[in-house]
Formats: C-alpha cells, sequence, structure tokens
C-alpha cells in the first residue's frame, strides 16, 4: 500500500462570476522514499494542489471532492481539532517564502522547540533542546545558532531552519513548495541535495512543488506535469526525459535550453493558460496545442494509462478515445 | 583608447557603507565598507553580448548601473566607443544615455501603471524632446511594438499593464529601451520572472533584434544555461569581482574557477552535483560582508589551501584564448 | 475610470463619509447663497442692541442691534473660505518640503525632517497667539499663521508617499532614458501623492477652521470679517455667558463649527481609507 494515495481531489476558487476551477481531479500515490515532481507554470494550480493536499484550503477556496488517504485515514473528511493533530506530525509542509516564516522576536532554537513541545507535550524539555540541536545539526547549522535571532541568518540558513521545522515532528511526507525558489543557484543545490537525502534516509515520502524542469528531473523519481488545474502526465522521470508523450511536456522540454548545442533554437508556447472561471469542457491545452484535432474539442480527455508507470491525459496516446 | 571597443571599463570600484551592526556601532559611525564592486575591467565589442553571471549581492546589477552611469564609480575609468566618459555630465550625459537603455528583472515594477503602453513605450522620446506630433507618436510605437512581436500593435496601445500577461510586459518593455535606438542594451535577468514556455519567446527576441539593429548587449543573469545560450562572452562574478571571464564556450565546457566549476555542475548535470556536491563546493553559508585580502571564495573553496592565503586578491591570468581566470590554482 | 468609479463605490459605501459630504455640501451651498438666505445684512442695525429671539430676528440681535442669524449664516462664508485657504497654504508648504525632502532624500531629507519635528513638538497655541499678534489682525495674515503652523504633519505623509514611489523600478527606468528630477517629480511622482494630498487637505481644513476660530475667539481675528470666531468673541466680550443670551448668541455658531469640523473629519478619513489601502478592514 501506498504511503499516500491522492484521488481525485478537486479544489475550486468562488468567485463573482462563478467557481475557478484551480485544482481538478487529482490523484496520484506516493511510495515511502518515494520523490514526487509536481511541476507547472504559475497558475497551473500546484501550490493549490500542496494547500489541499493538507487540507489547509481557506475561503474563498473550497475542497470540492477528492481523498487524501494517509495511513489509512483520510485528511479531507478530519476536522480541525483530528487535524491539527496530524499536520507537522505526519505531513509537514515547506512552504514558498520559507524567508517570512521565522518569527523575528524569538530564537531560532526556540521556535522549533515550541513546535516540538506541542506535538509531544509528554517529551522532557532536555530531551526536546537536544532533539533540536540534533536537527539543527542534521540541516548543516551550528548549534551555535540555537540562540541566534533569524535578521541574522541568510536567506539559505533560514531555509535550512524551517527544514528542521518541518523534520521536528517525525512527518512522514513533506510537501516542498518551491521550497527554494529565489535561492542563489548554489544554495538551492545543497539544500536540495540536502532534501534529497533526508528523504532518503528517513524512508520519507517528498513532494517537490516546483516550476524548474532541471531542477524537479534531477531530484525527483517521478514526475506529474500540470496544466491548468490538471495533471496532464504522470509518469517517472527517465519516461519524461527519453519519451514524454503529452504534447504540453515536449512543449516544456523545447523550451528548454539544450546544454549541448547553444546554436539550437529554443521554442515558446504561443497563447496563454485559459481562464479556469467556469472552463469549457474541452482539452484545457487546445488553444495551444500544436497537435489538436477534433475530438479535443469535444470533451476533456481524462488521465490514463499508457503503459506501466506512465499516464497520460492525450487523446493520441493509449486507447483514450472513448 | 582604442575605438574598436564599444564599451571599456577599467579597473571599476565602488563601495557602500553597510549599517550592519548594534546600536552602539552606528553611534560610533564605525561603519564597514564593502566593495560592491571591485577592480571590474572588461571590454565589449559591438554586436557582442557578454553575460554577467553570479549570485545576488555578487556586483552584477551594481556593475550594470555603473555602465549605464545610474552610479558613479568611485575608482576606475570608463569609456564609450573610445571617449571617457567615468565623468560626463548634464548634457554629454544625456546624449550618452540615449545610447543605453536597460531592461528589468521584473518588467511589471519596470512599466508605471498608470499610464497606457502609448505613453510608456514613447515616454524616452518625451524625455528627449524628440515628439513633434501626436501622429509621430503613434506611428514611432506601433513600429517598435511589432518589431517586439507585439501584433496587432494598435490593438495594444490604449492598454495598461495590469492586462497584459508577464511576456507582454517584457516586450513591452523592450519595446521602450528599443525606441532610441540604442548601441548598447543591459538586460538584468529579464526573464527570471516569466514562466518556462514563455522565456524562450523572450531570448529569442532579444537575439533577433541584436542582429537587426546592431546591438551590443550585457545580458546579466544568474543562470549559466540561459547566459550559454545568449552570450558570445560570459563573466563570472563572485563577491564583486570578475572571477573568471571568457568565451562562452570555453567557461561552459573547460571552467577554471572553482567557483564557476560549481555553477556549470549545477546547470547542466544537477543529478551529479547534488549526489557529489562535497567536491564541488563546502557545505554551509557565508556572510556576504565579510571581505578579507585574499582570494574571496576562501570560505567555499574545496582547492583551498595555505597558499591562497598570500597578499593581495588573485590576479588575472590567462588560461586560454581570450579566457582569464582569478586563482592561483589555475596555471597552464 | 474603472477604477475610479471603483473608488466612488468604495467612498460611499463608508457611512460616515456620505453623511459628511452632505454636510459639507449643505454648508458650501449656504456660503454660496448667503446673500438669498440670510433675511438682513449682518452689518445693518435692523434692531434694538441685545433683542431676544423673535419672529422677525431668530436668533436675536448681538450688541450693536445686527441680526445674530445673518451674522451667522454670513460667517458660513467667512470661516469655511478661511479654513480651505489656511488649509492651502498648509499643504502647499508641505508638498513641497514632503517632495522635496522624500526625493532628494540625503542632507536635505535630515534637515527639513529635523524642522518638521521641531515644528510638530512646538505648542501650537502659544505660538499662534504669539504669531497672530505679532503680525496684526487681519484676513490674510491669520490664513498665512494657521498655514505655516500647520504644514508639518501633511509633508510627513507626503514624504513617506514619495519615499516608496521613489523606489519604484519605473523611477530608475525614466532615470535611465535621461528623464531629469523635474519631469519625473511632475509626470510619475506627484500624480499618485495627489490623492493623499487631497485628503490631507480635507484633514486639514478641519483643523484651520478649529485654529480660526479660537484666534477669532481670543480677538486675534480680523474683527471686520464676521466669521463665527468673530461672533462668539464679541458675544463673550459683552458677556454673553452671564445672561439667557448664550442659547442664542454662542450655541448657534460653536454648534456649527463642531459640526462643519465633524463633515471634514468625516470625509477626510473615508478618502484616506481609500488612498491608503492598509486601513481598510
Amino acid at each position: 500500500m501506498a504511503l499516500l494515495e491522492v484521488r481525485n481531489l478537486t479544489t475550486y476558487y468562488e468567485t463573482k462570476i462563478g467557481y475557478n476551477e484551480a485544482l481538478q481531479g487529482l490523484s496520484f500515490d506516493l511510495e515511502a522514499g518515494g520523490i514526487l515532481g509536481l511541476i507547472g507554470e504559475s497558475g497551473c494550480g500546484k501550490s493549490t494542489a500542496g494547500f489541499s493536499m493538507m487540507n489547509m484550503i481557506e475561503y474563498p477556496g473550497k475542497i470540492m471532492d477528492g481523498e487524501v488517504i494517509l495511513d489509512g485515514k483520510d485528511l479531507i473528511k478530519m476536522d480541525r481539532n483530528e487535524l491539527r493533530k496530524v499536520l507537522w506530525k505526519d505531513i509537514a509542509m515547506i512552504p514558498q517564502s520559507a524567508m517570512n516564516a521565522l518569527n523575528p522576536a524569538y530564537k531560532v532554537g526556540k521556535q522549533i522547540l515550541e513546535a516540538i513541545k506541542l506535538h509531544f507535550p509528554e517529551m522532557s524539555q532536555e530531551e526536546a533542546v537536544a532533539k533540536v540541536e540534533h536537527l539543527l545539526n542534521l540541516v548543516g547549522i551550528d548549534a551555535k545558532w540555537y540562540h541566534g535571532y533569524p535578521h541574522k541568518l541568510s536567506g539559505g540558513m533560514k531555509q535550512r531552519i524551517i527544514i528542521a521545522m518541518a523534520l521536528s515532528c517525525d512527518p512522514k511526507v513533506i510537501i516542498s513548495d518551491e521550497a527554494t525558489t529565489g535561492l542563489d543557484v548554489l544554495i538551492e543545490a545543497q539544500i536540495l541535495a540536502l532534501l534529497k537525502k533526508i528523504a532518503l534516509d528517513r524512508g520519507l515520502g517528498l513532494i517537490i512543488i516546483s516550476h524548474d524542469l532541471n531542477m524537479v528531473t534531477a531530484i525527483c523519481n517521478r514526475i506529474g506535469i500540470m496544466y491548468a488545474g490538471m495533471l496532464v502526465e504522470l509518469t517517472t522521470t527517465e519516461n519524461v526525459l527519453r519519451n514524454p508523450k503529452h504534447p504540453y511536456t515536449r512543449a516544456l522540454f523545447s523550451s528548454q535550453i539544450d546544454s549541448k548545442d547553444f546554436d539550437k533554437k529554443v521554442t515558446s508556447v504561443d497563447g496563454v493558460v485559459p481562464k479556469l472561471v467556469n472552463p469549457e469542457d474541452k482539452c484545457r491545452f487546445y488553444d495551444r496545442c500544436n497537435r489538436k484535432f477534433e475530438m479535443c474539442e469535444r470533451k476533456c480527455p481524462s488521465l490514463i494509462s499508457i503503459s506501466d508507470n506512465h499516464r497520460v491525459a492525450c487523446y493520441l496516446e493509449g486507447d483514450n478515445h472513448e | 583608447m582604442n575605438n574598436r571597443y564599444l564599451i571599456e571599463a577599467n579597473n571599476l570600484k565602488k563601495t557602500f557603507d553597510t549599517k550592519d551592526g548594534g546600536i552602539l556601532k552606528n553611534i560610533k559611525k564605525s561603519r564597514l565598507k564593502v566593495y560592491a564592486v571591485d577592480e571590474v575591467t572588461f571590454k565589449l565589442e559591438p554586436r557582442e553580448i557578454i553575460g554577467l553571471i553570479g549570485e545576488s549581492g555578487c556586483g552584477k546589477t551594481t556593475t550594470a548601473k555603473i555602465l549605464l552611469k545610474l552610479l558613479n564609480v568611485d575608482e576606475g575609468e570608463l569609456f564609450y566607443k573610445g571617449e571617457n566618459i567615468t565623468h560626463f555630465k548634464n548634457r554629454e550625459l544625456s546624449e550618452y544615455r540615449k545610447k543605453t537603455q536597460i531592461v528589468f528583472q521584473d518588467p511589471y515594477e519596470f512599466l508605471n501603471p498608470r499610464m497606457n503602453i502609448l505613453n510608456i513605450v514613447t515616454e524616452p522620446l518625451l524625455i528627449n524632446k524628440q515628439l513633434n506630433s501626436e501622429n509621430v507618436k503613434i506611428d514611432k510605437a506601433v513600429e517598435v511594438l511589432e518589431s517586439v512581436g507585439l501584433n496587432p500593435a494598435k490593438s495594444f496601445l490604449y492598454r495598461f499593464t495590469h492586462e497584459l500577461s508577464g511576456g507582454q510586459r517584457q516586450r513591452v518593455a523592450i519595446a521602450r529601451a528599443l525606441i532610441l535606438r540604442p548601441d548598447l542594451i543591459v538586460a538584468d535577468e529579464p526573464t527570471s520572472m516569466l514562466d518556462v514556455s514563455v522565456r524562450a519567446g523572450i531570448l529569442n527576441l532579444l537575439l533577433g533584434l541584436k542582429d537587426q539593429y546592431n546591438l551590443s548587449m550585457v545580458f546579466i543573469t544568474h543562470d549559466l544555461a540561459t547566459a550559454g545560450y545568449m552570450c558570445d562572452r560570459i563573466a563570472v562574478m563572485y563577491k564583486g569581482r570578475i572571477v573568471e571571464i571568457g568565451p562562452k564556450k570555453e567557461i561552459i565546457y573547460n571552467p577554471r574557477h572553482p567557483y564557476t566549476k560549481a555553477l556549470v555542475e549545477v546547470a547542466f548535470d544537477l543529478k551529479n552535483f547534488l549526489e557529489n556536491k562535497d567536491s564541488f563546493i563546502k557545505d554551509g553559508e557565508v556572510d556576504s560582508y565579510e571581505q578579507n585580502d585574499y582570494c574571496s571564495f576562501e570560505k567555499r573553496c574545496v582547492m583551498m589551501d595555505a597558499n591562497c592565503k598570500h597578499d593581495g586578491h588573485h590576479k588575472m591570468q590567462q588560461v586560454g584564448e581570450n579566457h582569464f581566470v582569478a586563482c592561483c590554482k589555475c596555471e597552464h | 475610470m474603472k477604477k475610479f468609479n471603483d473608488n466612488l463605490k468604495l467612498f460611499f459605501s463608508n457611512k460616515l463619509g456620505l453623511i459628511g459630504t452632505v454636510i459639507l455640501v449643505g454648508f458650501i451651498l449656504v456660503a454660496i447663497f448667503a446673500p438669498q438666505i440670510a433675511p438682513y445684512d449682518p452689518y445693518q442695525r435692523i434692531g434694538v442692541p441685545f433683542g431676544k429671539p423673535s419672529m422677525q430676528n431668530w436668533l436675536g440681535t448681538n450688541d450693536v442691534g445686527q441680526d445674530i442669524l445673518s451674522e451667522v449664516i454670513y460667517g458660513t462664508r467667512i470661516s469655511l473660505l478661511m479654513g480651505l485657504l489656511s488649509a492651502g497654504v498648509a499643504l502647499i508648504i508641505g508638498t513641497i518640503v514632503g517632495l522635496t525632502s522624500g526625493f532628494f532624500g540625503g542632507r536635505i531629507d535630515t534637515v527639513l525632517m529635523r524642522a518638521v519635528d521641531i515644528s510638530l513638538v512646538i505648542p501650537m497655541l502659544p505660538l499662534m497667539i504669539l504669531l497672530a499678534a505679532f503680525l496684526g489682525p487681519s484676513f490674510w495674515n491669520i490664513v498665512i499663521v494657521i498655514g505655516i503652523l500647520s504644514w508639518a504633519s501633511p509633508a510627513r505623509v507626503i514624504r513617506s508617499q514619495v519615499l516608496t514611489i521613489k523606489n519604484k523600478g519605473y523611477i530608475e527606468a525614466v532615470k535611465a532614458t535621461g528623464g531629469k528630477s523635474s519631469y519625473i517629480i511632475t509626470k510619475h511622482i506627484l500624480p499618485p501623492t495627489l490623492s493623499i494630498i487631497i485628503s490631507q487637505l480635507i484633514l486639514m481644513s478641519s483643523r484651520a477652521i478649529l485654529m480660526e476660530s479660537s484666534l477669532s475667539f481670543l480677538g486675534l481675528g480680523d474683527p471686520t470679517q464676521k466669521s463665527w470666531g468673530i461672533i462668539l468673541y464679541y458675544a463673550q466680550s459683552r458677556s454673553a455667558f452671564l445672561s439667557d443670551a448664550w442659547i442664542w448668541w454662542i450655541l448657534p455658531p460653536g454648534l456649527l463649527i463642531t459640526l462643519l469640523v465633524i463633515s471634514f473629519a468625516y470625509i477626510g478619513n473615508s478618502l484616506e481609507q481609500i488612498v491608503n489601502p492598509r486601513l481598510r478592514r
């Protein structure tokens, strides 16, 4: 059984003119020790996906449908009190602007300590402090920073502290929502290496939400490509790199610069992401696709298996022809 | 000075005061001087694109602002077509500014949200008193908007920036930079805020415009892959200094400085970097204000040893054709 | 245009702002049509001195037999005009100081902001009395005294707005194109600051009206102009407080001052909520 099962997760945002269908029918499994990348451009619903998995969507957003099953329990059906016990302890998130997630008025170590004490009230002070020091060490921060204030830390160090906080209650799943965006490339790479190592060592499930193809293909073993609120392709990293099927996935790769041949022209995808408020029932990539045919306009294709470990939402693949 | 080069930067230096430190330090006025740009020297030929690459705070944007004369240097000289422009003022300065333009990272920030596209694009003409009539204004705007691929240009004239997509906004910003027909465009991370699928369009547009208008470009980026695609030469900066400069293929396929090596690995073989990161760079964070009088990369360098700590910063030495490195570990 | 309509909607969605506007419009109409509304010429003796309210003189007459109701109606003119003009003077000084200080920064900024601090700290009333006494009572002297004593707080508000705009990317872009400071200020900095200037003008007006009334009440106003403050001054000096006369001689102008100040404050506050989104709840 998979560690985390997400089934048909659907989140809409209420607007004056109808629902914005920001996330539509997201389904995937995550094994222990697995690293799944969710990749897509701005407005593709990847951040909504992250918050929906934690059942942390707030008004005007609303989870319309779906299940997020962790350890046999469905997070979506939980009320606030049950949820509070599960979040951080079983599933934790490293948010997008982690730099601002630290309270400037408290010492760094204290903030991690708080999180631990909240979830393990039976733990003694000494144990908890020892655990914080162990965590700081784990993320590569000198224990002397236990008594430091956040403004003394650089962006990369703050990010490491946030990772330590996410790890503080030994979660089984960590969601990283663009956690390294905005950091310098070398720092980003070092932090990614750290995350990957921790995930593998501890057998965590790691979900990396990002817009950076290079980064996701290097760190993840499975990748889901999202477009306009839907998963359009879900497969192993090898398949994404060697054998991408969905026209959008292919377009993404042809817009990447080839390190072997800088003279090879990169191409962009013309057009814009469709409006997601009351969308038509056609393939959401229809307007920008260069391989569309009449079928694509009639009904939005669903994600189907075309081979082991390879699922695509496109009528050109498999027997998706109704 | 030689007329062959469009821009010659000679030993540029610029320091900033930091206000870091406690209350007491401020009272004592013992502020730390930090070299934002230190001994930066390079030449730019006509129709050449040079890439400035490095992490945030490495001085690449400061260098760009010095080139545009938005900042004055403390030391060093700047030449434009062989003419010393270091101390240009008023009239001479505004003549120079017509020839140099900038495209910023965030087009939303760069374009005044209260002005329509027509006024944004033609503002440089207005400032330089080249607008005679409303018709000329519209004609010029249409022409330049078409050249950046905003078609049909007429339909964009009276729209505002919030009605455009990110890629379109950046095109407007480029159009505005082009309207005075400059020789030099400084592009400060022009694609870092854009989606991947749009980025390619902007990069290709800039390359096309370079050929069409015989432009030179200073292309600032933190992404070596983008630099490899866009530039003829690449200068790698670290803590205000150029640590390696050379033709792009030399830099990417034959990097010599340990910092460049790490950057190349991250950009082109991230998987390998993640597995063997300790052979490329030392873990841990470095305070960017800290400066010493020997190698600035000392704290993070994997090749560091006692020999590196001799007096004075490492001088640039040639390691290949047009390829210079500031590292004492890089002999021929 | 759409934004303007939105703001209008926002303004009128605020009940207090709406009430303030209605009251202010009422005052402005009274001020404009004073000759038509007022039953008598306030400078003419039309009855016995110290007359009680009657069918002819609803609010009675003053010490020289002038109609108090007419005085109060004409007083709207003077008080309103005085308030707006003084606020205008304060805003002109404040805007210039705020713009220069914010835009040029550095030493100029330091010097100007210290001046602002000093002028905010000094007790206003004694200085005002001193200045008014020194300059002598006349309409324009009062305007100037109030103006030069209340520029500091608008200057500070405007400066902070200029500082936020100055650091926007497009200002730098204009500089890179060769735009001069004067061009940048008039074209890029002033327009977005205008809304703040207007809301400050309204708030300052209410303060200026109060100041004018206080000055006049203390006998430092222009005695030839019948403002509400001057009416109060004469009422006070003819011992109206000691007789029943306060009900028709002192209460009406006093209430009107309060009402006008409140209306300005309501409008100013709801304008400020539009201009400064952080104040929105």
